[in-house]
């Protein structure tokens, strides 16, 4: 940036700057930039403030309601960070600090080092540009044992539509919505489901009937659109295939349960841990629970009688006994079904409920093999959250899974930008550490010489 | 065991509070009797035996951090009250520095308290260690951690010089304190933000495959770069904007108080008040 000094000079030119030059000048203002940095900051703290969501209007205006809803929608403040006009703040910014970088700059050792930090934020911007232009970012979501040679990138496509039930009538075309296999792209449908949808993919090329390429989310309010695996809709070929031989969950050893029992007037539960045959005192009077019998995985069987059917606690439930002066009551407490409680069996004055904690997930890992595209294997790896595979020029990273199948999504990147990136991360604080520290003294002992 | 260290160390802490402020008190009597304080060998030794104190301290909480680490098996991360240990560890190593370059009346006190006011707030939020989830199980968590910790605990030295100085030495000392170590606390807590992010970034890439997500930790990290990336910018050219020269003080005490208002909300308001994948530490 332009210091106070280089200000006076610039601001007496024996000739009339032309138009270029002046918008270069404006550009090289720090003015500008506190302005376009005060700017950025103050839309980034709306942006936090305001749930970022879809780019339907439905939710925000479900949200907000009708009047405030589409005025955030208007003016994007519910997807903030992709507007057209943050970007082009951030794409002043970034212009400013190339004006600033590169502009009728004299090459001396002390302005090299703000000139290396402006120089290292472009180089970043240049990396997040290319990556932007010629990367690729998609999801493969892969069952166990099974193989996909291809990855899904979010697609932008139009949708016809109509509905008609007791929320009205009304028919919808060419409105577009992006696809991604995390999020299910919301019709706005104003309490009713939609009876008919056609898919077109964004060049126009192919019609696609909901029922074979997607699945449509239908709730109580909503119609949605989601991809399937099946979907050719953003389906990208890897050149490859990747085959999940096998999905691992471990968990830390925490899992604990505990019964929990508020008596009337206080303040707090008290947690009593799980012990078969211990007995404790609950209030003064003597009323007293103890624990009878504990069963992981609870069933009944058509004699009604109770049983474990496994060591798994796929149903955890205890059975207590209470004893006191109102006499004896037996009670089973399931942790899945906390309201089975308290009907009839339990003293008068005590809520009780019994309360798992699962164990906490550790890790996940995809134990995947590549294949080449003859189906030959080339490599075995194990990808991790924080361990990425790559293959070629795709990174694969974990992303998610999903609990009941196991099937496992993972990221698939294609950055060109990485180099940039990684170039001006190293670069930045060197920039500042230096303009910070090795400036000042360089200026002193300018000083001491002259 | 970590617990009776950080018993220990916050004891050290008010027990420097107690020396420093009486110490502060004194000279501030012996120079508006318009005594030598500087001279006075006593007052001296007492400076000294405050700095040994909040040594003390730092040693007790590098103790606590080892201890617990060592008890729970993973770098104490996982909370707030965790996290605030790392920012007075990096409070202290700051003012150690800082103490290098300038001294003045008063400076120790406000080590003294900023360090055990880290650990009195702490107390505030829940305790107990949470295992660390996938995501959090990297090389990179201590070095993240660490360098965002102490670019905070320059943060708030700023801040503690900016409110020392409104409320006593405004009159006295404007140019030498503010000006150098205000200054230089924000320069050098802006430096350490910048490796903070760059390394969280680095991070996300790793684990996510991205490295930026607008999560509102990271914009809110981002915001408090650019209202600091606006401070150091403006004092460079506070000229155009009609600043003076013997402003300058009051600007850095303003941005000094202003810019950590921005560090606290980062730091706990987006962990309290909004959603964020950086909250495990609140969950």
């Amino acid at each position: 940036m332009k210091t106070t000094d280089e200000t006076a000079q610039a601001s007496s030119p024996a000739q009339k700057p032309g138009a270029i030059r002046r918008v270069i000048r404006g550009l090289k203002s720090i003015r500008l930039a506190i302005i376009l940095m005060a700017l950025i900051a103050a839309a980034s703290i709306v942006g936090t403030l305001i749930a970022q969501e879809p780019v339907e209007p439905g939710p925000a205006i479900a949200r907000y309601g009708r009047v405030v809803g589409s005025l955030v929608v208007l003016l994007g403040l519910n997807h903030l960070y992709v507007t057209w006009w943050f970007l082009g703040l951030l794409g002043l910014l970034a212009l400013s600090i190339a004006a600033c970088t590169f502009s009728g700059v004299r090459f001396t050792l002390r302005k090299t080092f703000t000139l290396i930090t402006h120089a290292s934020i472009l180089l970043i911007v240049a990396g997040a540009i290319l990556r932007g232009v010629a990367g690729v970012d998609g999801n493969a979501t892969i069952g166990k044992r099974q193989t996909t040679a291809v990855m899904h990138v979010p697609s932008t496509v139009w949708v016809d539509y109509k509905y008609a039930g007791s929320g009205g009538e009304r028919s919808v075309q060419k409105e577009s919505h992006e696809l991604s296999l995390s999020e299910p792209a919301v019709l706005d449908n104003a309490g009713v489901v939609a009876d008919s949808i056609v898919v077109t993919d964004l060049s126009g090329a192919t019609t696609y009937k909901p029922k074979v390429d997607y699945d449509i989310v239908e709730g109580e309010n909503r119609t949605g659109l989601q991809y399937s695996q099946s979907s050719a809709i953003g389906a990208v070929p890897l050149g490859f295939q990747v085959r999940l031989d096998d999905f691992v969950v471990r968990y830390y050893d925490d899992a604990h349960d505990a019964l929990e029992v508020r008596l009337q007037g206080a303040a707090k539960a008290r947690s009593i841990p799980r012990e078969v045959g211990k007995v404790v005192q609950l209030r003064p009077d003597g009323t007293a629970i103890e624990m009878l019998r504990y069963f992981p995985d609870f069933k009944m069987d058509e004699n009604n009688k109770f049983y474990s059917a496994s060591n798994e606690p796929l149903n955890p439930a205890v059975e207590v006994r209470f004893t006191g002066p109102a006499g004896e009551s037996k009670q089973w407490l399931f942790s899945k079904y906390p309201d089975l409680a308290g009907h009839g069996s339990v003293p008068e004055g005590i809520k009780i409920k019994y309360v798992w904690h699962p164990a906490t997930v550790k890790t996940y890992e995809s134990h995947v093999t590549i294949l080449d595209e003859g189906g030959r294997e080339v490599q075995s790896a194990v990808i991790l959250v924080n361990s990425p595979l790559k293959v070629g020029p795709y990174t694969f990273y974990q992303l998610s899974y999903d609990p009941e199948t196991l099937a496992s999504t993972l990221e698939v990147t294609r950055d060109p930008g990485v180099p940039l990136v990684f170039a001006g991360f190293i670069l930045l604080p060197i920039g500042v550490a230096l303009a910070f520290y090795a400036k000042p003294l360089l200026n002193r002992k300018g000083r001491g010489d002259a | 065991m970590h617990e009776q260290l950080w018993t220990i160390s916050f004891a050290i802490f008010l027990a420097a509070v107690l020396l420093n402020a009486l110490q502060a008190v004194l000279a501030l009597v012996m120079k508006k009797a318009d005594r030598a304080a500087d001279s006075a060998g006593w007052l001296r030794w007492m400076r000294r035996a405050g700095n040994v104190l909040i040594g003390l301290g730092m040693i007790g909480l590098t103790a606590t951090i080892a201890a617990e680490w060592r008890a729970i098996g993973y770098p104490p991360f996982s909370n707030i009250p965790e996290s605030m240990l790392w920012m007075a560890w990096g409070f202290c190593g700051v003012y150690f520095v800082s103490r290098i370059f300038v001294g003045f009346t008063g400076m120790e006190l406000g080590a003294s308290l900023g360090a055990a006011g880290i650990l009195a707030v702490s107390t505030l939020f829940p305790q107990g260690a949470h295992p660390l989830m996938p995501a959090l199980q990297s090389k990179w968590l201590v070095f993240h951690v660490f360098t965002c910790m102490v670019s905070y605990g320059a943060f708030f030295a700023a801040f503690c010089t900016a409110i020392l100085w409104l409320a006593i030495w405004r009159q006295r000392e404007p140019q030498k304190v503010l000006d150098v170590l205000a200054y230089q606390l924000m320069a050098f807590g802006f430096l350490a933000l910048t490796v903070g992010i760059i390394s969280g970034s680095v991070w996300a890439k790793q684990a996510w495959g991205r490295y930026w997500g607008w999560d509102n930790k990271e914009t809110w990290s981002l915001i408090t770069w650019f209202v600091y990336g606006i401070y150091l910018h403006f004092r460079m050219a506070g000229a155009q904007f009609g600043v003076k020269r013997e402003n300058l003080p009051l600007l850095n005490a303003i941005f000094a108080i202003a810019g950590f208002a921005f560090v606290a909300f980062t730091y706990f308001g987006v962990s309290y008040l909004l959603a964020s994948l950086h909250s495990y530490a609140t969950n």
